[in-house]
């Protein structure tokens, strides 16, 4: 389904979603985080965010790293995903950010 | 200031703009608050903090030759060494079985944490070798330390600067005399660190591409300065060292003061009696006692016209003057009561004398 985007063409597609724009803001400033902790840190079910983080990790904004480690419980190992904003996801972050202001004239 | 005036810009999409701001700016604030010190850190570094600080006193106590500084910093980076090794892999252990990250701010904090585990070993190790004029390295130390931490959280190349100026503060000390390592400070932070903000905002190419050349030229161009101030300075008040010399037994048989200068060797084993003074609101000295003290290498001294005129050397060193500061730390103080010596004080004192 096309999202719905009234907004002006300078403004980035990939981003310029409300959870994607929240995902991305949240890796920048944390780094790097785990499924469950963008879930938690966003609210959102498992299904939902998988579908933005495809989507991030398509366009080449998110990072993934897989890292086998055993768990307490089960002793049974268990592979972890941990996602980072990539440098060109830092970058498109930081021009989105500006096209917002520069929208609202913050900067005259 | 937001200005809702834009003729271009619907109201409807200012709200939603703003509201997409707002979003960015909470989740990067939520994103920041990640730092999270978990249970077992504390008792970790608490208890072994509490056993190392008995481990050290007790040492002191009981086996006081045995604990050289080198003994000491050895101690104190095994075990807090351990303990931060431990800590770090129990952390991540218990983090990756909850699922969760090690967020970006916590290991620069981590890292924050350990430089100042490492200041700390290395104050006590400093205080204990150089006594109070550690405090120019202490200086250089804290400065160096703090712009580390603010190179963890800047993409400018802070982080050598730091580093070379951690790397003066601990070198300095065993090359220079108090008096050089006070030029050194006016040299470093008076010329030093503004050249360090010319060299950061000129756009170089060679300096951006050589980080490792611009902090050895950095290096050269805040401390010579000093260096050279020290040089002249000790030059000028470089003493006048005369050509006839006396032993101290051929002095000693004609005490005739006769004017002009001379030397007096004083050999290897000459007791020197040194009369401590004690100035407290418990203890204070009474009555002269002299403590004889023996030369373990040869000293030169100037006489001018009968007097001592300051000068001396040391073995075949270099002819210095008393106005430079030596240093002396007091180490340790005991106190003890037997039948047969009744209440006695044993005062360690260390003297780094300069050749």
């Amino acid at each position: 389904m096309p999202e719905k985007n009234s907004f002006p063409d300078a403004l980035d597609r990939v981003l310029h979603q409300p959870i994607r724009t929240r995902i991305a803001a949240f890796l920048a400033a944390r780094g790097e985080a785990t499924f469950s902790e963008l879930k938690q840190a966003l609210n959102l079910t498992d299904g939902n965010l998988e579908a933005h983080m495809k989507k991030l990790t398509q366009t080449g904004y998110v990072d993934v790293r897989k890292e086998a480690e055993a768990r307490q419980e089960n002793n049974r190992k268990r592979a972890l995903t941990f996602y980072s904003l990539s440098t060109h996801g830092k970058q498109a972050l930081s021009t989105y950010v500006q096209a917002l202001s520069d929208l609202l004239n913050l900067d005259a | 200031m937001i200005d809702k005036s834009n003729a271009g810009v619907k109201p409807n999409m200012i709200t939603e703009t703003e509201q997409r701001l707002e979003d960015i700016q909470s989740m990067m604030h939520i994103g920041h608050k990640s730092i999270q010190i978990e249970k077992h850190t504390f008792f970790y570094w608490g208890i072994a903090g509490g056993l190392l600080t008995v481990l050290l006193e007790f040492l002191y106590r009981n086996a006081a030759t045995l604990m050289t500084t080198t003994v000491y910093v050895g101690l104190c980076i095994t075990v807090l060494g351990l303990v931060g090794y431990f800590d770090y892999r129990k952390t991540r252990k218990i983090r990756r079985s909850q699922d969760k990250s090690v967020s970006f701010i916590q290991v620069r904090m981590t890292r924050i944490w350990w430089l100042l585990i490492g200041t700390a070993i290395l104050f006590s190790a400093g205080l204990d070798v150089y006594g109070g004029s550690a405090v120019y390295s202490i200086w250089f130390v804290l400065i160096g330390l703090a712009i580390i931490i603010n190179a963890s959280f800047t993409t400018q190349p802070l982080g050598y600067y730091g580093c070379a100026l951690i790397a003066i503060g601990i070198v300095s000390p065993m090359l220079l005399p108090y008096s050089g390592l006070k030029w050194l400070a006016v040299s470093v932070f008076g010329v030093g660190v503004p050249l360090l903000g010319f060299m950061l905002y000129r756009k170089f190419g060679f300096w951006q591409a050589n980080k490792s050349y611009a902090v050895i030229v950095w290096l050269v161009l805040s401390t010579a300065p000093g260096y050279v101030i020290y040089a002249v300075e000790k030059n000028i008040t470089a003493p006048l060292i005369p050509s006839t010399m006396l032993s101290l037994a051929e002095y000693q048989s004609n005490p005739t003061s006769p004017a002009g200068l001379q030397i007096i060797k004083l050999p290897v084993g000459t007791i020197v009696p040194l009369k401590l003074s004690a100035q407290g609101k418990t203890i204070a000295d009474g009555v002269f006692t002299q403590l004889p003290l023996v030369l373990n290498e040869p000293v030169e001294v100037v006489l001018e016209n009968g007097k001592l005129n300051g000068t001396y050397r040391i073995g075949q060193g270099a002819w210095s003057t008393l106005k430079s500061w030596e240093l002396l730390s007091f180490n340790d103080l005991y106190i003890n009561l037997t039948s047969q010596e009744g209440f006695t004080m044993d005062v360690k004192l260390g003297i780094l004398d300069r050749k």
